[in-house]
């Protein structure tokens, strides 16, 4: 099935990739650079790769900083997700988006983001403000 | 969000590209949180941290030729000059990230503060209902609750871009309806300045990011370190960016004179014991010390001429490394009353516009330490060094043992 989600995006390009759902927030800072695997103690997705993937959480996490300095190091080894997705944005995760140039979408209803925690593909259209989504 | 001409033509470039990125930035935030306007900002705060992400950003300011049109101070990194004092073996990398911090900083025209407690020492010029973008995440609970000043828990970027601009988007803590109490904790005890900060651990785990409590049960106002420690450690185990204390707060007190405080509110207990039991979960490491922290928020004068009376004529043991982080100004205050010497003299190493959480304190890692703040404990465990959290009386006992039991 495939479906059109309008939202907020902020990116200056289009972007694709399979979803990865996390259900507790992903610390950028505390993922390699170097394999772009999650690193975190404790961490469900622990050893997850997000390079390339859609992440998909409910909100970011971290202090003033840290989220910054974790996507901006991804990014420079070329290891960065396709698309950050979260449900409650916060001013940290927005900078971090914006300063590695990382396609970021938020602004969806309830029903829109249970949808998307069960996998499946997203594409951003960053013109038309909206993600494709193909569910498994 | 709405932009008036000027603003739109420093979003196209006519300003320089630094002016324009900061723009950009600022654009993007409005349009996610629903922001209507930019609205004007007295005061900002630029939570640097050292790190390449926050600094890339600040140079590619930097080099489009922006520069802060507010007071615009920092965070601490850490001080150069203690690379001997603390035998620290830094590579390259680390070095050249501290000086490219002063360098982006003096081109930006951003005033090096260093000190992570901006918010004591600008009660004359912040007045209720005044505008501020302020980054360093355990800031925003003392200026919006204290000093009724308005200001979002903004990120290192948003808030050096705000300086830059002179304005943030309009929306979260900037507007009255968010600032409303949206649920009461009611505590059931006095607690101490310590406690205070043992209790924002608590709280900080219980509260949801957009929460304004309203806090019952205290009843003088607490002293500015259980203040800027309760802040801070909101902000390490959640993102709490405003409270209320009944009675005792501005905003509160105006809406109880209003008769405006929501009723019916959900409430959440608090009781000593609670508290007594994170307090002994956080001194459980026992054994032998190498380093005592303070400083994380920096301290404050009067935390450190506490401590020089507790030490006495007692030394610190000389198996440990006693380090208080404070800022330049409070330092000065110590090295002209004569504290300063004294400490020294004691054991004591008071440094200026230093994180805990940097790498001049490698020698350290990976033994067991000790300090007053749960924040410090949260951020040098990342660096393999494990430490006991104490009161400050007991710190400084451990300090002079060189142990804790």
């Amino acid at each position: 099935m495939i479906e059109k989600i309008r939202c907020k995006i902020v990116s200056e390009r289009d972007a694709e990739g399979e979803i990865i759902y996390s259900d507790s927030p992903v610390n950028f800072y505390l993922t390699d650079p170097k394999t772009s695997e999650i690193i975190e103690e404790n961490h469900p997705l622990k050893g997850v790769k997000i390079k390339g993937k859609a992440v998909v959480m409910p909100s970011g996490k971290g202090s003033a900083v840290v989220q910054i300095d974790g996507l901006y190091q991804l990014y420079m080894n070329g290891n960065a997700p396709a698309i950050v997705v979260v449900k409650d944005p916060d001013p940290v995760i927005v900078s971090a988006v914006f300063i590695s140039k990382v396609p970021f979408a938020t602004g969806f209803t309830d029903e829109q983001f249970e949808k998307l925690k069960k996998g499946g593909r997203l594409k951003l259209l960053h013109k038309e403000k909206e993600l494709i989504y193909e569910s498994l | 969000m709405y932009l008036t001409n000027e603003e739109e033509k420093i979003l196209r470039g006519e300003e320089g590209p630094g002016m324009a990125l900061a723009m950009e930035l600022l654009v993007k935030i409005g349009d996610v949180f629903d922001a209507d306007r930019l609205i004007p900002v007295k005061l900002a705060h630029w939570g640097l941290s050292g790190q390449e992400g926050d600094l890339a950003f600040a140079e590619e300011l930097a080099s489009g030729g922006a520069k802060v049109k507010v007071p615009t101070t920092t965070n601490p990194a850490w001080d150069y000059e203690l690379i001997n004092e603390f035998n620290a073996e830094l590579n390259e990398y680390e070095i050249n990230l501290l000086k490219r911090t002063y360098e982006v900083c003096d081109k930006l025209k951003v005033t090096k503060s260093f000190s992570c407690i901006p918010m004591f020492g600008i009660e004359d010029k912040v007045k209720i209902g005044d505008h501020l973008a302020f980054s360093e995440s355990s800031t925003p609970p003392y200026l919006n609750s204290i000093l009724g000043a308005r200001t979002n828990r903004e990120s290192s970027a948003s808030a050096l871009a705000a300086g830059i601009i002179g304005k943030t988007p309009n929306y979260g803590l900037h507007l009255d309806e968010n600032r409303l109490p949206n649920l009461e904790v009611e505590i059931d005890f006095e607690p101490d300045d310590f406690e205070f900060g043992l209790l924002g651990v608590h709280l900080g785990n219980l509260l949801s990011p957009k929460d304004v409590p309203l806090i019952k049960g205290i009843k003088t106002m607490p002293s500015p370190e259980a203040l800027r420690d309760f802040g801070a450690m909101l902000n390490v185990t959640g993102t709490t960016a405003m409270y209320h204390l009944y009675r005792l707060t501005p905003e509160i007190i105006k809406l109880e004179n209003q008769n405006m405080i929501p009723k019916n509110l959900e409430k959440i207990y608090v009781e000593k014991k609670e508290i007594e039991d994170l307090k002994s979960r956080l001194k459980q490491k026992t054994g032998p010390i190498n380093s005592v922290f303070m400083g994380c928020p920096h301290s404050t004068y009067s935390e450190i001429i506490k401590v020089n009376q507790m030490l006495g004529n007692r030394k610190v043991s000389k198996n440990v490394s006693f380090i208080i982080c404070t800022s330049a100004v409070i330092l000065e205050k110590l090295k002209q009353d004569g504290t300063y010497s004294q400490l020294v003299m004691k054991g004591v190493k008071i440094v200026k516009d230093t994180c805990v959480d940097e790498p001049i304190f490698k020698q350290l890692e990976g033994a067991l330490g000790a300090t007053n703040s749960y924040k410090a404990y949260y951020y040098r465990q990342r660096r393999n060094h494990e430490l006991a959290v104490l009161p400050l009386k007991d710190l400084v006992e451990a300090a002079v043992k060189g142990k804790n039991d």
